[in-house]
Order: structure tokens, then C-alpha cells, then sequence
């Protein structure tokens, strides 16, 4: 049943907890009206009785203290200390928690000012500064370029000259042609294109070089065999034609035997001018023999 | 003429369809408060043996009248009104208010210049202190203790 008095009705419930909360913009020059207007409905004679009343009350408090203290405000502001701290170090003290007073007060405009230990101050610091005259770049921050071009150990310039090393290695064999095809594209088509490729082409240098190493001295080895081969053949005439050689020369018609061997029959039968003949044949046949044709010289002159 | 200082004693009547209506009485304003209520215990039944209505709430009221005063500021205005807000140990928000605020304690910069109170005025300082110690302890209407956190305050029309 409804109670009456002269002016109010006294039929105000309070809303009940929980309660939810919303932002919300109010001009700030109705605020006095606004205040006014809660005043009014915060008198006990329009609650229906006096525990509605308290809890009614508080809540219209509530209100108008929201009006006055912006506690939304005072949320952002939490925010952007918050930020303030993480990002540019700032350090803000608790002066006062009635009124609230935390220092530095929040200026109208963000200090650009980067403290230490902040996120900002962090990676401002983590690439460092690239010494003047490092590469001619000089006296900047590096960059995340700049630390993959160190990584890399070079760049697509120098992978240019790098290469025109290496064609001429890897020109010599036909068999590296394959590989050399592979690595070009990686030099002139990833590197370019994609300077992280820089590391898989610097592997790939690496094997190319030991390939070509390998390669020369495979080439070494088969121009000793040849020489070698030569000399046999100018020897023994190494089995095959022509069956003039310098052994048969040297035995002439003594064949060797278990007793005696061809040196032997050189010391008793070979004249001055045979030794002649040889070291002319030896000359025609090679000029690689010195030692063998400074040998017999010396045999020529002792038997001379 | 003799001073009007009182203690005005309300005895407040309310009938079976919640009306209410009031009786007043009047003390001199040296009776003390025990004294006051003694005298209201012993009116209740001469006005219960009158009225068929029920004595649901008394009020005692001490009035004290100043008098020889200057005029009132030509600023002053009544219809304004200052609020003083505060939080008690409960959390619960109680305020004082105070009508025709001087326009010296409202903040003089930024948004809510002349609207709400500067904590840092001399005179807002003097009400906060005045209920963070112990010396004056005030009670809201339903008794739950003012204060002592001033929170802060605002103009209201």
C-alpha cells in the first residue's frame, strides 16, 4: 500500500546488487544541475523506507561523486600510467590516497622523455650503435637490415665477386656444371632478391671450394701419371710401340739373367758414343729426365 | 524582544494510511538533552490519550538564534549550493552541504572550473581536517559516521 505525504510519494525501491557499471559523457557545465537533480532524489521522504533510503542514497553519492571525480577518468589514467611505466619507464609514486595524489601528475600532452628500464629504452638500446666508418655506413643505429647483412658475411656486391672467383674453378670441370648452375641461382637469384640466402650460399661456397680443390688435384695426379707413363715408356718402351727404347739400348743383344743385371752389362759394353746416342735420345724423348741424363753424362765422362 | 533560542521537540504522528502530521513543543535551551527526552517520555501518553494516531518518530531540535549580524553578501545566493563529499569507513558515501558557496573554493582552471571544489583552498583543507581527526565526529541522518575521507565536492543548482 502507498504511504503519502504533502509533497513526495513515498514509493522508491533500491535496485539490488549486483550492480554494473557504465561510462558515459556528461557536459561538465550541467554537472550543478545534474547534482541538484540527484539531491532531490536522494531525500528520504520519496523512498519507501528507511533501509531503501541508505542503500538509495549511496547510490545517488555514487553518482555524483562520479560526476565530480571522473572515476572513469581516473581509470584511464591508471591506464595510461600503466602504459607510461611499460613503455617509457616512468616511475609514479603514491603521494596521497585521500585526495588521490600520484606524482608526476599526468601532462596534457605524453613527455616523449625514455626512462631506463623501459620497454622503449630496451629496444632502443638492443641494436646498438654501428661505429662511424664500419662498412661507410657509419655513426646510425643498426638496423634489422644491417644485422642480417652481418650475418651474412657479405652482401649481394661482394656474392658478384665471390662468384667471379669461383666461375673460373668451377669452369675447369664439366662435372661441377650442375653444381655451379645451383649455386649462381643462389647467388643471383635468391641473394638478390632475398638477402637471407646469403648463409645457405656461404655453405654452398664452402662446398664448391672443396670441390674444386679435389678437382685440382685430380687434375695434378693425372699429369704426373702421364709424365710418368712417359718416362716408362721412354725406358722400357712400357709394352708397347716403338720397341726402341733405352733399356734395350743400354742391354743391346746381353739379355739380363739372375746373375746379372742390364747396369752391369752397361759398365763393360757401352762406349762413349753409345752414352752419346742415349742422352740424345733421352733429349729428344723428354725433357723432363735431367737427372737420368746428368747420370749418364757422368758415366760418359768416367768412361771417356 | 527575547531571544528565540529553543529546543523545539516534534512529536510526529502517523495515521493507518501512512500520513503523517506534527506536534511541536517547545523547552528552554538550557534543558539538556536527557531532560528533553524525559519530557517526551511523559508527554506520549497525554497525546496517545488525545489522538488516535500513532507517535511514530520525535524530533528535538535546539535553535539558537544569532542575531545582530551584518547583511548578507550581495552574492550570496541560496539556491546555490555547495556538496561535500564523503566516504566512511563502511565505503559509504555521505556529503555536507552548504548553500550559497563562496566562489573562491571552486577549482579556477580546466573543466570543472567553478564547478568543483579545489582540495587545495584553504578553506575546503579546514573542512577535511575537521573529520579526519577525532575532535568533531559527525553523524549522517541514520547515524552512520561522516567522513573521514573528504573525497570531494561540487556546486549544485
Amino acid at each position: 500500500m502507498a504511504r503519502y505525504n504533502n509533497f513526495f510519494v513515498r514509493e522508491q525501491v533500491a535496485p539490488e546488487e549486483p550492480y554494473t557499471f557504465v561510462l558515459c559523457e556528461v557536459p561538465v557545465q550541467a554537472i550543478p544541475y545534474a547534482l541538484g537533480a540527484l539531491e532531490n532524489r536522494a531525500n528520504e521522504t520519496t523512498w519507501i523506507d528507511k533501509e531503501n533510503w541508505r542503500i538509495g542514497r549511496n547510490l545517488i553519492r555514487q553518482i555524483q561523486v562520479g560526476l565530480l571525480m571522473g572515476e572513469g577518468t581516473e581509470a584511464i589514467n591508471r591506464l595510461y600510467r600503466l602504459l607510461d611505466s611499460i613503455y617509457r619507464g616512468r616511475e609514479y609514486t603514491l603521494v596521497s590516497e585521500t585526495p588521490l595524489v600520484i606524482e608526476p601528475a599526468i601532462p596534457a600532452v605524453p613527455d616523449a622523455t625514455v626512462n631506463p628500464g623501459g620497454l622503449l629504452d630496451m629496444v632502443d638500446k638492443l641494436p646498438g650503435v654501428i661505429d662511424p666508418g664500419w662498412f661507410g655506413l657509419g655513426g646510425r643505429k643498426a638496423s634489422l637490415a644491417d644485422l642480417v647483412a652481418a650475418l651474412r658475411v657479405g652482401n649481394s656486391q661482394s656474392a658478384t665477386g665471390l662468384w667471379d672467383q669461383f666461375q673460373g674453378i668451377l669452369d675447369s670441370g664439366s662435372d661441377l656444371s650442375n653444381m655451379g648452375d645451383l649455386i649462381q641461382e643462389l647467388f643471383f637469384n635468391s641473394v638478390n632478391t632475398a638477402e637471407e640466402g646469403g648463409i645457405m650460399a656461404l655453405l654452398a661456397a664452402g662446398i664448391v671450394g672443396n670441390l674444386a680443390a679435389s678437382t685440382a688435384l685430380d687434375v695434378k695426379m693425372t699429369q704426373m701419371v702421364f709424365q710418368m707413363n712417359r718416362l716408362i715408356n721412354t725406358l722400357d718402351g712400357g709394352g708397347f710401340a716403338p720397341e726402341d727404347n733405352i733399356l734395350k739400348a743400354l742391354r743391346g743383344t746381353t739379355p739380363a739373367s739372375a746373375e746379372r743385371n742390364v747396369i752391369d752389362a752397361i759398365g763393360g759394353g757401352l762406349t762413349p758414343e753409345q752414352i752419346d746416342q742415349m742422352i740424345a735420345a733421352l733429349e729428344q724423348n723428354s725433357t723432363d729426365n735431367t737427372a737420368i741424363i746428368a747420370k749418364l753424362e757422368a758415366i760418359r765422362l768416367e768412361l771417356v | 524582544m527575547p531571544l528565540r533560542h529553543t529546543v523545539k521537540v516534534r512529536f510526529i504522528f502517523r495515521d493507518r494510511s501512512g500520513n503523517e502530521a506534527s506536534s511541536h513543543l517547545y523547552f528552554p535551551i538550557s534543558t539538556s538533552v536527557d531532560d528533553v527526552f524525559v519530557a517526551v517520555n511523559n508527554a506520549i501518553p497525554f497525546y496517545a490519550a488525545v489522538s488516535d494516531a500513532l507517535i511514530v518518530r520525535v524530533v528535538a531540535e535546539y535553535e539558537y538564534y544569532f542575531v545582530g549580524l551584518p547583511d548578507p553578501s550581495i552574492t550570496s545566493d541560496v539556491k546555490r549550493t555547495v556538496l561535500l563529499f564523503y566516504r566512511n569507513e563502511d565505503s559509504r558515501i555521505e556529503r555536507i552541504s552548504v548553500p550559497s558557496p563562496r566562489v573562491s573554493i571552486f577549482e579556477t582552471v580546466g573543466e570543472y572550473a567553478g564547478i568543483r571544489i579545489d582540495m587545495s583552498n584553504p578553506a575546503i583543507i579546514q573542512w577535511a581536517n575537521l573529520t579526519l581527526g577525532d575532535l568533531i565526529i559527525f553523524k549522517t541522518k541514520d547515524g552512520d559516521t561522516m567522513g573521514p575521507d573528504l573525497l570531494t565536492g561540487g556546486l549544485a543548482i
